[in-house]
């Protein structure tokens, strides 16, 4: 099965980047048959990304009022993003915008999954938060065991 | 009730890039403040770039913004390039053009279709679109895709590019890489064409204003990637170097970005009406054509028919970038060597959204003393309340759900850029145990 796994987020802007750090660190954790993708882009063009995958993991922060480093995982063939999710959106065109577009357009892959990880701070220029940064392996290892059962169903 | 408290409110806007809001406050048929909050996080970027090498400004501003990067990258190269004394390649010029047509193409086509498109069809978002006509969206899509993959092949990748340099690249692709792109850019044309046509059936509100509008000169050229000089409707013709002896930044309290004036005028416009209607004679031909097929005037004063101009926009990017492949011969050298020179110039580009100038200062080890950057959506922003001001003010009996609506709508008119922004989820979860 086609295996692709995203991070996603701003690397300038605190807890924005533990996306893009989780899956640096997924590189080097994953088989290399895994894609891992590291991404600021604005979103709408991961649908291109993940054409063709069996399987898309994605991993964001979020903003909740759940506590810091906090991970939420949500099947995204099972749950519906919630709309505040898309109304809060500072993209042009969301993480929360792309996945509902996949879903109308019925371009979301069998198995898609979302990691989301709370953060505290997004101000400009910060590192991650010491609950944030905390998070980051226990992150990893769940993506990793994910993909790895995904692997082991072929 | 004519002393009757009207507050006209949106904490968040969505379908614009960044974080900002809308507050109007109207008193009776009075309209006593109207205000386009932005949240941008103060311009920390040009403090960063004091103390940093000059070749490095292309990647840093870069940064500022995931949708117009290439504006970024073209504005720093060309003010660097100015002050010390780098002369570029022709063909060089051309493949920067050509990457900056990826980008029209790929931010014009998606404000168009998937963030302009819903305010003027009454749907809440291009989701509820796809799930009406997918083949609508599926169109725009790849019109988008093909956007990004010119910035691919020519600027490795299609966010926050990686070829881009002072001096020109780090590498530059064979005639026949390039020649792969014509079938896809020969669909995006048509395309183009096509929607400049769907855009023409949408309502229009009737309401114009009075603009002053302001843009690069590229001599000759309808201005993309870049220009010497700058012109505005109220009479300015003047080097980049006199930007800032026209344009004066403000900081006013409700918006941590600065707004732009010119001294003397006040608020003006930047962006597609603009170069629209100061350069509509450089237009290719099929563009003019795709405007004259819709009657569409030289001059367009209708801020909500900024969606039809961007339409002739993508016409003119799709054919742009088809004759500089036609015309395209690989140069020797990809760049030229670039040694540095103290002093001080400013260097512009025109985003999708409008002009955005950069000016540097550097000392003889090429060390960035000092940096201004003044975006579009900053220079647009008293235009933008001059706009809902203006538009409330006519359009004040309607219901406070659709006078919102239509403002939002007025602001997305701008294809704002309220950049830098967060990517994080504003994430809502119940779940019971």
């Amino acid at each position: 099965m086609k295996i692709l796994v995203v991070g996603t987020g701003n690397s300038w802007r605190g807890d924005d980047a533990v996306g893009l750090e989780a899956a640096t660190a997924l590189r080097e954790r994953l088989p290399q048959a895994v894609r891992v993708l590291a991404t600021e882009a604005e979103q709408s063009s991961l649908m291109d990304e993940w054409e063709g995958c069996g399987a898309v993991l994605i991993v964001d922060a979020v903003h909740s009022s759940a506590a810091p480093g906090t991970i939420h995982r949500v099947d995204l063939n099972a749950e519906v993003v919630p709309h505040a999710v898309l109304k809060g959106s500072t993209h042009h065109f969301s993480l929360g915008d792309t996945i509902e577009l996949a879903r109308a357009l019925k371009r979301l892959p069998a198995t898609a999954l979302f990691f989301g990880i709370e953060g505290a701070r997004y101000a400009p220029g910060e590192p991650l938060s010491p609950a944030v940064a905390t998070s980051v392996p226990a992150i990893v290892e769940e993506i990793a065991k994910e993909v790895e059962a995904l692997l082991n169903r072929d | 009730m004519p002393d009757e408290t009207r507050t006209i409110k949106t904490d968040y806007l969505a379908r614009v890039e960044g974080e900002g809001g809308m507050l109007i406050r109207l008193k009776g048929k009075e309209i006593e403040e109207v205000k386009l909050n932005i949240f941008e996080p103060p311009r920390f970027f040009e403090a960063f770039l004091r103390g940093r090498y000059f070749t490095e400004a292309p990647d840093i501003t870069a940064r500022i913004c995931g949708i117009c990067p290439v504006a970024y990258q073209m504005a720093a190269s060309h003010s660097m390039e100015k002050v010390i004394g780098a002369t570029i390649d022709p063909q060089v010029n051309a493949l920067r053009r050509l990457l900056y047509c990826g980008e029209w193409i790929e931010s014009h086509s998606l404000h168009v279709y998937m963030l302009h498109a819903p305010d003027f069809l009454g749907y809440p978002s291009a989701i509820e679109i796809a799930a009406d006509a997918p083949e609508v969206v599926e169109k725009a899509l790849r019109l988008k895709k093909i956007g990004n993959h010119i910035m691919c092949v020519v600027g490795g990748r299609e966010i926050h590019p990686i070829n881009v340099k002072v001096g020109g690249f780090y590498s530059t692709p064979t005639k026949a890489e390039l020649e792969k792109l014509v079938p896809d850019l020969e669909w995006a044309l048509a395309m183009s064409e096509e929607t400049v046509k769907w855009a023409n059936t949408l309502d229009f509100p009737d309401f114009e204003q009075d603009y002053v509008y302001l843009a690069l000169d590229a001599d000759g050229a309808y201005p993309i990637e870049g220009g010497d000089r700058f012109v505005t409707s109220s009479g300015i013709n003047a080097p980049i170097d006199e930007f800032y002896e026209h344009v004066v930044e403000e900081h006013v309290e409700h918006a941590n970005a600065l707004q732009g004036h010119l001294k003397g005028v006040g608020p003006y416009l930047t962006g597609p009406a603009a170069r629209y209607a100061l350069h509509y004679d450089l237009l290719s031909d099929r563009a003019k054509a795709a405007a004259e097929g819709i009657g569409l005037p030289k001059v367009v004063n209708n801020p909500f028919k900024s969606i039809l101009v961007r339409s002739v926009e993508l016409v003119e990017a799709c054919d742009e970038a088809l004759r500089i492949i036609r015309e395209y011969e690989q140069p020797a050298e990809p760049t030229v060597a670039v040694e540095p020179r103290a002093g001080a110039a400013c260097g512009a580009s025109e985003a999708p959204r409008g002009t955005l100038c950069h000016r540097y200062e550097i000392d003889d080890k090429g060390i960035i003393l000092d940096a201004t950057i003044t975006p579009p959506t900053a220079q647009n922003q008293p235009q933008i309340e001059a706009d809902l001001r203006g538009f409330v003010g006519k359009f004040m009996d309607l219901p406070n759900d659709e006078l919102t609506l239509r403002c939002e709508q007025a602001i997305r008119n701008y294809d704002p850029c309220i950049s830098c922004a967060t990517h994080f989820l504003n994430l809502e979860i119940e779940r019971s145990e």
